[in-house]
Parts: structure tokens; sequence; C-alpha cells
């Protein structure tokens, strides 16, 4: 079906869209969650994510199409919510070298979340030589060493974490 | 955003890359920094790709490094649920399961050590750190793939640090009512005194984190150094004195020590009351002496030095005067 760029034609559309499948979707993302509070944000946040693409009359399998959006969308919760979980167990445990105000500790939890987001497709493995260098301050001869890898082996995940963090790293990214 | 604005070619970024690593091996020689600048100016799409690399460098550089480890080296979601669902049976399942940790994989150990007056003690941690536990000690042990944690309470201890495997267990750390500390080698002593924290650097820097300090300033005591470190700041930081480490042989080491000073050292290991009076506090006293048995210091200092001992409640209160 072609898109339609008529308002009235992606409003009505959407409103159909909703209206058969809320209930539905909401008990589909519920049983992937442990609270039914964060589950009707993310039904809410499944729809608009899908309104704002305004090509709601182009959809044919509605609930495979709102599965898919949706299972980012928890996806991206569970990961959002185990950064903050362990944010938060770690100022806990240490509560006055890491952040002095709120308003810091909000700057460094968004940092962290997107170099969390830029690193979450590696291999685990180029990940660890990635934070061990840039977080643990560690040499490349050192981590090789650690890891018993070679240097020239520890400088291709480098390589390969870098490129992949700035393939990612749109102009507005960190802003 | 129009994101044809944005896109730079991929070449660029992988260029940009070699050249941050290149950098980051040794200081560019003058022959590359004068090559990268070519290359920067080469076209605009290297300008740009070196403008990203900055961007990133920068807000890599902004985060605490404690917190980043922790949050960046979180085990993957899925994998954490299950180590919580483990951890939770293994607590379920009582200290009988205690002794299979490795089998069971368990990510996450605690304990609490103590020694009592007198008392000295050697231990191995879960990941094979070893440490020895002076007189009148108490730290807990928190252990996850996220860091190593070792909070100590009172008293006196030593680490040495196992070569363990970076995936498995996290950062080292040291946390004092005065802050944390961060050893970088593998070995050190850590003593909490009455309002602040002593340290020796006996392999490798240690790094020191105040829990008040300004702008959460870190400090590093070098390697062969000992330190003072308050709740704001490095008090002071002098070479590694014997005095400091002779415990570990179980000995008090004294040069020139103020009998008063020296019986507050006695007295960390004895049980019961030793009062010196204030005519003889100013005595200097030097020599080694065994922690293991008190009632040996006192024979020996009232053989070396014009003292007597006088001895009430069947030995529990000790005083010291002119002999």
């Amino acid at each position: 079906m072609p898109h339609n760029a008529d308002p009235r034609v992606q409003q009505s559309a959407m409103h159909a869209l909703y209206s058969d499948n809320h209930h539905w979707l909401y008990t589909w993302i519920r049983k992937r969650l442990d609270n039914h509070f964060d589950a009707a944000d993310l039904t809410q946040d499944t729809f608009l994510r899908i309104h704002a693409r305004q090509d709601v009359d182009t959809i044919t399998q509605p609930r495979a199409y709102l599965m898919t959006v949706a299972k980012g969308i928890v996806s991206h919760f569970y990961r959002r919510k185990s950064l903050e979980d362990t944010y938060l167990e770690y100022i806990a445990l240490f509560p006055d070298p890491v952040t002095s105000s709120q308003e810091q500790q909000q700057i460094i939890l968004q940092t962290l979340e997107q170099i969390d987001a830029l690193l979450n497709e590696l291999p685990r493995h180029v990940k660890t030589v990635f934070l061990m260098s840039q977080i643990e301050g560690k040499k490349y001869q050192t981590i090789a060493n650690e890891l018993g890898m070679s240097l020239i082996s520890v400088k291709r995940h480098m390589k390969q974490a870098y490129v992949q963090c700035l393939t990612l790293m749109e102009e507005d990214f960190f802003e | 955003m129009n994101k044809a604005n944005t896109l730079i070619a991929k070449q660029s970024l992988e260029e940009a890359a070699d050249w941050l690593i290149r950098s980051q091996e040794a200081p560019l020689t003058n022959e590359e920094k004068a090559q990268f600048k070519l290359w920067q100016e080469a076209n605009s799409d290297n300008s740009k790709a070196w403008l990203r690399v900055q961007r990133l460098m920068g807000h890599v550089e902004t985060l605490p490094k404690g917190v980043a480890a922790a949050v960046l080296n979180r085990p993957d979601d899925e994998s954490r649920r299950f180590a919580i669902g483990k951890l939770a049976l293994l607590l379920a399942a009582g200290p009988t399961l205690w002794g299979g940790y490795k089998a069971i994989e368990v990510q996450q150990w605690t304990a609490d050590y103590r020694t009592a007056k007198g008392e000295f003690q050697e231990i191995t941690l879960p990941d094979g750190s070893l440490v020895k536990l002076n007189t009148a000690t108490a730290f807990d042990m928190t252990f996850n793939s996220r860091s190593r944690l070792l909070s100590l309470r009172e008293g006196e201890i030593e680490i040495r640090k196992a070569q363990v495997d970076p995936q498995q267990f996290g950062p080292f750390l040291i946390q004092t009512q005065e802050g944390t500390l961060t050893p970088l080698g593998n070995r050190l002593t850590v003593r909490q005194c009455d309002g602040f924290t002593q340290l020796a650097a006996l392999n490798g820097q240690v790094q020191a984190a105040p829990k008040l300090a300004q702008n959460n300033e870190m400090m590093t005591i070098k390697p062969g150094h000992q330190a003072q470190i308050s709740n704001f700041k490095l008090l002071s930081s002098q070479l590694i004195s014997p005095t400091t480490t002779a415990w570990l042989n179980q000995m008090i080491a004294a040069h020139d020590m103020p009998l008063k000073q020296f019986a507050e050292e006695v007295s960390r290991y004895r049980k019961g009351y030793l009062r010196i009076s204030p005519d003889i506090e100013n005595i200097m006293v030097s020599g080694a002496f065994p922690t293991s048995n008190t009632d040996t210091i006192i024979n020996m200092l009232t053989h070396t030095y014009p003292i007597k001992a006088k001895h009430h409640l069947g030995g529990y209160w000790v005083t010291l005067e002119p002999a």
C-alpha cells in the first residue's frame, strides 16, 4: 500500500491500530515486565514511536509490526534499567568520591547511557579491551599481557571499538 | 536532523581511529605530527572525523572511572538476571553451600573477617588474593564482577592482590572511613587510624579518593611511599618506614620513638591497660619487639631503660614508672 501523507488518513489509521491492538499489546508487554505501570508506559511508547513515523497506513501485519517495535522498546527499557540499577548500587556503595550534586549525577548517568549504547553491539572481548584502555587507563601492552592476547589483537579491538563509536555518533550525539 | 549532512566517509573514520590509537600508544614524533596535520587537512571528512574523535574522548574522559567501569562492565542483562536468580538460590540454601562457590559460579561473595586484640591472621579471598590481618582488625568483603571491595572497619591489613581474569572480577577497591583506595600494584598495607587512613604502597602506585576532596580529586601515592589521608586530602607522604611494615613479621619496630607513643603501639596488641608515668613518657625507645607477647616487651623495656613496671589486677593494669 502506498504511503499517504494526508494527516487525516494517518490519524484514522492510527486510531484503528490503537483501538484494535492496545489491550493485546499491553498484555504482551506486561508478560515481559514485572510491573504494570512500566508496561502501560511502554505500550504508550510503542504507539508513539509508530505514530511518529507517519506510515501507519502502510502497515499490513499490525500485530507483527507492533511486536517488533515493542521488542526493541522492552529491551531498551531493560538495558536502561540495569544501567541505572548498577549506577545507583555503585553510588550507594561509594557515595562521596563519585558525585556531589544531583545535576552532576544526571549528566554522568546520561553520558554513561550514551557510551553504553555506542558499545552495546560490540563483542564482549572487544568491549573489555576498550574499557580496560579507556576507563581503567591501562596501556595496550598491559592489556595484552593481562588478557593473554597479542598487542596487534588489542589494537585491532581498539580500532573496532573506536570505529563503531565514531560511526554511530551523529552530530547531535552527546548533546 | 538531516542524516546525509552528518555522514562521514567510513575511510576517514577508520583513519581517525588509527591516528587516535597511534597517539595513545606513544606521543607522536614531530614527523608524525606533520603527517597527522596533512591527513587532517587532506579533506573535510578527515577533519570532521577528528572532531568526532575529540567529542567522543571528551565525554569518555569526563566520566568518573570507578562508576563508569562498574556500569559499562555490568554483566549483560540476561546473565545479570540469571546471576541474581542463582544468588537467591544460594542464599536460600544457607551457609552449607558456602564452600561450593566455584562450582556454582555465583557472581557475588560477601564475608566479614575479624581478629581480636593480639591476634594475627592470614586469609585467602575468593579471587586468590591474600590478606594479613593485624591485631584488632575488621573488614567486610563484597566481591562481584564489577568490583572487589574491602571495607576496612578498624585495624590494619596487608593485601597481596592475585592476578585474575578481569571479566570475572572487577577492580580492587579498599574503602576506609576517609575514602576509597585503588591499588594499581599488587601489594599494599592499609591502617584505619583515629581520624585518618595510613597506607603504604609496597608495590605499584595507589590512587586515593578522600570522600570530601574538592572536585573529587584523586591523589596518587607513588610506589615505595606511605601516606596519611584525611576526609579531605593527602596529609603527608614519605618513603615507607620500617616501623610501618614491621607488623607483617609480627614485630613492633621503633627508632627513637617516645615511650608514650611506643606504649600506644604496644596497647594495640595488649588486652588490658598500660599506663605511662608522665616523668618517663619522653624516653626514646629503639629496637624490634615481638607483638605476640606484650609481657615480653614490658620485660625488655624494664631491662633496657630506667623503668620499672607495677602490675595490678592480675596484670590487667600495668603502670610504667621511673625506676
